[in-house]
């Protein structure tokens, strides 16, 4: 039995309208517990509408959903269960914050799950410790933080209700580099610390092959391919077929290859890049 | 020749609490685009780039200084249309910037507000939307493109008033890749085939690397203005404002640090290919 698991899911907007489209066409994907999983695909191959399913925003037109072997739609009970137990934390989830400090925003989740104020508060200052928003922070109002200050609050508010599946929907876009590498840098230390389950919707290549235990890969509102990091790059040429890329250093070692040199094709981050030409030019007497 | 002059301008937001004044967003800040020139500006989010692009048309005035576009100082307010239609400003959000309900119409409603001729509308609306390679989407639904498209046609909405220059406020950051690469193959064009001056705001390294010359934000002042490869080969400058240097020349300096001779200027993936190549037969 998975974590969480989608059953022939097929999701269908507009039925019955000449606009009909079919988001989801029969997708079946399968999320073991502790796994970091990396959803990618282009724009419209339905990845923002597959993770709207995982914690029953959408109800799927056919096939299921379920969560620790039970389906999700099962009753009002596992559907109220399931928004807590897999917590969405949107694209720009910055947009959404609303209360009046930063305090509040976070312990939105946690108050509407009913916990007591004690409870409500070591919530708070726990969520607000994994993103990095120190104390004095949580008096201000959200509307004053920068940017990249804002996507952490709204992420704390996700990770407040403690859920068993994180899944953020493009957690860095818009942000720059150092912002970036913060976010990335709080979900994978959250996932270590905590061993709960992280999924990821992402566009950049890059993050995907530092961070991802399982890749699933998005074309046309099917499934392409499930697969390792180095399952998933192995065929590049594919992979631009259907809109993607593969990160920029693979380029560098797809290159070399094209011009005989013998190193690996399983090179995706800088470090591995520096570890394979150090091999290839201390082999030929140069360092 | 310079087509927009910034004049030691410094610019500061109002607080919307009485009494307390905000650190300027914009600190004595010089620089000349030059007509013709292809500028990337850098630095990290709160940095004053998006304060810059305002300024640049008028839509924000300086606290001290002159922003002055083609001889037009913009304190002066009878230049004001003129100098909206010289220096066109495309922003991050494609969503917020179409009006109309059909592209075409969306394109036409720039030159519509500037009283040109029907017959003259429709030739810029339609060479607009070849530049930016969305002509057979004119009859499209905006709210049906991707971001991609959408920004696409916010660029041809800009192009139609015939700016001179145009700034973008990055343009890609909502985008996936696809989108991005699309858009930048559309602001490549208007520069090289079009001649207009592009001032380019971005957080992507290796779309940085595109243009003819970089400048460097740090904090409200210019850090640092020079060429791609000027700019780069300082991985130190660049990473301590929180920025990062394209992942070629990150590899190329890791290898340097042992001893390898590879150039610190790779911006390219085929430049680095081609010096380890180099290096590797030289032997």
């Amino acid at each position: 039995m998975s974590h969480l698991e989608t059953q022939n899911l097929t999701y269908v907007y507009g039925a019955g309208t000449p606009f009909k489209i079919t988001a989801l066409d029969n997708v079946n994907i399968n999320i073991e517990k502790g796994e970091f999983v990396a959803i990618i695909g282009h724009t419209g191959s339905g990845k923002s509408t597959l993770v709207q399913h995982l914690n029953g925003l959408l109800k799927p037109t056919n096939g299921e959903i379920l969560l620790d072997g039970e389906s999700i739609h099962k009753s009002k009970s596992t559907l109220f269960d399931a928004r807590f137990k897999v917590g969405l934390c949107f694209q720009y989830p910055e947009y959404q914050l609303f209360e009046s400090t930063v305090y509040k925003d976070i312990a939105f989740g946690p108050y509407n799950m009913g916990l007591t104020v004690a409870e409500i508060d070591e919530r708070v200052r726990s969520a607000a410790k994994y993103v990095g928003i120190p104390d004095e922070m949580l008096s201000k109002s959200p509307f004053d933080l920068s940017g990249g200050e804002k996507r952490r609050v709204a992420i704390a508010g996700v990770i407040s209700m403690e859920p068993e599946i994180l899944i953020l929907d493009e957690p860095t876009s818009g942000l720059d580099p150092r912002g970036r590498e913060q976010i990335l840098e709080l979900i994978k230390n959250y996932r270590e610390k905590t061993g709960k389950t992280v999924i990821i919707v992402s566009h950049s290549m890059d993050d995907v092959a530092r961070f991802a235990t399982k890749v699933i890969v998005m074309n046309e509102s099917n499934v392409e391919k499930i697969g390792t990091v180095d399952e998933i790059f192995e065929n590049s040429s594919r992979l631009r077929e259907i809109g993607l890329s593969v990160p920029q250093i693979t380029d560098v070692f797809i290159k070399l290859r094209e011009k005989g040199y013998p190193v690996s094709e399983k090179v995706y981050t800088v470090e591995q890049g520096y570890l394979e030409l150090k091999k290839l030019f201390e082999g030929r007497g140069i360092s | 020749m310079s087509i927009i002059e910034f004049e030691n301008v410094t610019f500061r937001y109002e607080s919307d609490e009485e009494g307390v004044v905000l650190s300027p967003a914009v600190k004595d800040f010089s620089l000349s685009v030059n007509e013709g020139e292809f500028i990337a500006i850098l630095g990290h989010n709160g940095s004053g780039k998006s304060t810059l692009a305002k300024l640049a048309n008028g839509l924000l005035l300086p606290e001290s200084g002159d922003v002055i576009v083609d001889g037009m100082n913009t304190k002066n307010e009878d230049d004001d249309i003129k100098i909206k239609q010289t220096v066109g400003v495309v922003f991050q959000n494609p969503d917020n910037q179409i009006v109309a309900t059909i592209v075409e119409e969306d394109v036409a409603f720039g030159p519509e507000n500037l009283g040109i001729e029907p017959s003259e509308i429709r030739r810029r609306v339609d060479e607009a939307l070849k530049t930016v390679g969305m002509y057979e989407y004119r009859k499209h639904g905006p709210h049906k493109l991707s971001g991609g498209q959408k920004q696409r046609v916010a660029i041809a909405g800009i192009i139609a008033m015939e700016p001179r220059c145009i700034i973008l406020d990055e343009p890609t950051a909502m985008l996936d890749p696809i989108g991005r690469r699309d858009v930048m193959k559309a602001i490549k064009r208007l520069n090289r085939e079009l001649g207009i001056t592009v001032v380019f705001i971005t957080h992507y390294m290796e779309e940085a690397c595109e243009a003819d010359r970089i400048v460097v934000m740090d904090d409200a002042h210019l850090l640092m203005d020079g060429t791609p490869k000027d700019v780069f080969s300082n991985p130190e400058k660049i990473r301590s404002i929180g920025l990062d240097v394209p992942q070629t020349c990150q590899l190329a300096e890791l290898l340097r640090k042992d001893g390898i001779k590879l150039k610190n200027d790779l911006l390219s993936i085929d430049e680095l290919v081609e010096n380890i190549d180099v290096l590797l037969k030289g032997q």
